[in-house]
């Protein structure tokens, strides 16, 4: 015989909830506070009933994670889409900004054309850079944009949910994304505590570490998965509800 | 038996109920949805889902504002007070569902009441 626990099935509805919906703890805090009342009062009004029907009876009235989820959304606003919206806007900027800033010169002095080359480096300059090489050969059009798309292929993925297609992200694009973001991020840390060395003549080493487009865009990419993340929360199709087994108590 | 009142009509006066109900005072979640129950006689159907994203509009709106406080058995329960601005609403709202109500008791006459 299986005594009915309320705290154990108070955690189950719980983890239930937070597993299958976008609600924040504390949303879900104040509908236990709720549900933990209605309870009280079924068992008071109908005291004959068993109390995990009466559970259940509760749960059911409370609705199920995923449409009370819909119905919070509603409420207020999307959370995951202003997050792929700052996300998309960081990739953006991203191309207007140094990819890499120059850390030091060693040794020698500083030259004008390093500056240029290492302090300076703009996504959208290179991007025209190849686009002007690549138009008098096409097997090197091809490659560059191969080089070009590729790297940025799974954020632009991403925009057919920025501009409200209801289809949910594949899991896989979502992984990508973080993927590529965690990983560039860290890459990112470990150029910063060991810049990569850029040879120049007459001996001179230049160091440089990554710029502020780099960081933008490779944070753009951990933005728009944790965007993806939030939105497939949002919408999480909940499956039937699970009863609480019938139990005498 | 009475047929209940139509879900759209419910859902329009759900902000007008919420304010004046938290007109007389701080309260929380359930014992609204109770209130509810008990002003309208039942009539009023608000399932337990509906009433807290309304809440939470509300407070987004910064009609109400909602905190969190201990209770006797140590939960923690969040609870709504009107603001300033929710006291300005409600006033709206009264007029325009005192219009509303003016209004089609003018058109029913005696005849259809």
């Amino acid at each position: 015989m299986v005594v009915f626990e309320l705290e154990t099935e108070v955690a189950r509805w719980r983890r239930k909830v937070e597993r299958s919906s976008s609600l924040s703890p504390r949303e879900v805090d104040e509908l236990e506070d709720h549900l933990r009342a209605r309870f009280e009062l079924e068992r008071e009004m109908t005291p004959e009933r068993p109390p995990a029907r009466a559970f259940n009876t509760v749960c059911a009235e409370l609705g199920e994670a995923a449409a009370l989820s819909r119905e919070f959304a509603k409420a207020g606003r999307r959370r995951w889409r202003p997050l792929l919206l700052a996300g998309w806007a960081m990739f953006a900027v991203s191309f207007f900004l140094p990819i890499s800033r120059m850390a030091w010169v060693d040794p020698g002095a500083l030259h004008p054309d390093l500056v240029a080359l290492v302090g300076s480096q703009r996504p959208y300059e290179l991007l025209w850079t190849l686009i002007t090489m690549g138009a008098t050969d096409a097997v090197l059009a091809v490659w560059i944009a191969a080089v070009v798309l590729l790297p940025n292929l799974p954020l632009l993925m991403t925009l057919p949910a920025l501009l409200g297609s209801r289809r949910s992200a594949r899991r896989w694009l979502l992984r990508v994304l973080g993927g590529m973001g965690i990983v560039n991020l860290g890459l990112g840390v470990f150029r910063v505590v060991s810049p990569s060395p850029f040879p120049y003549d007459e001996g001179a080493v230049a160091f440089s570490t990554p710029g502020a487009g780099y960081w933008l865009w490779s944070a753009s990419f951990a933005l728009a998965a944790a965007a993806l993340w939030l939105r497939g929360r949002s919408w999480a199709a909940d499956g039937p509800a699970e009863p609480v087994a019938e139990r005498a108590t | 038996m009475k047929k209940p009142v139509y879900k759209e009509l419910v859902a329009a006066s759900s902000r007008p109920m919420v304010l004046s109900i938290l007109s007389g005072g701080e309260t929380y979640g359930y014992e609204i949805l109770k209130q509810v129950q008990l002003l309208s006689g039942g009539e009023l159907e608000w399932s337990d889902g509906m009433l807290y994203p309304v809440l939470h509009r509300l407070e987004r709106d910064g009609l109400i504002k909602g905190r969190w406080q201990l209770t006797d058995a140590g939960r923690r329960r969040k609870y709504y007070r009107l603001t300033s601005r929710g006291k300005r609403q409600l006033s709206t709202d009264r007029e325009s569902w005192r219009a509303v109500y003016g209004a089609l008791q003018m058109s029913w006459g005696g005849s259809h009441v």
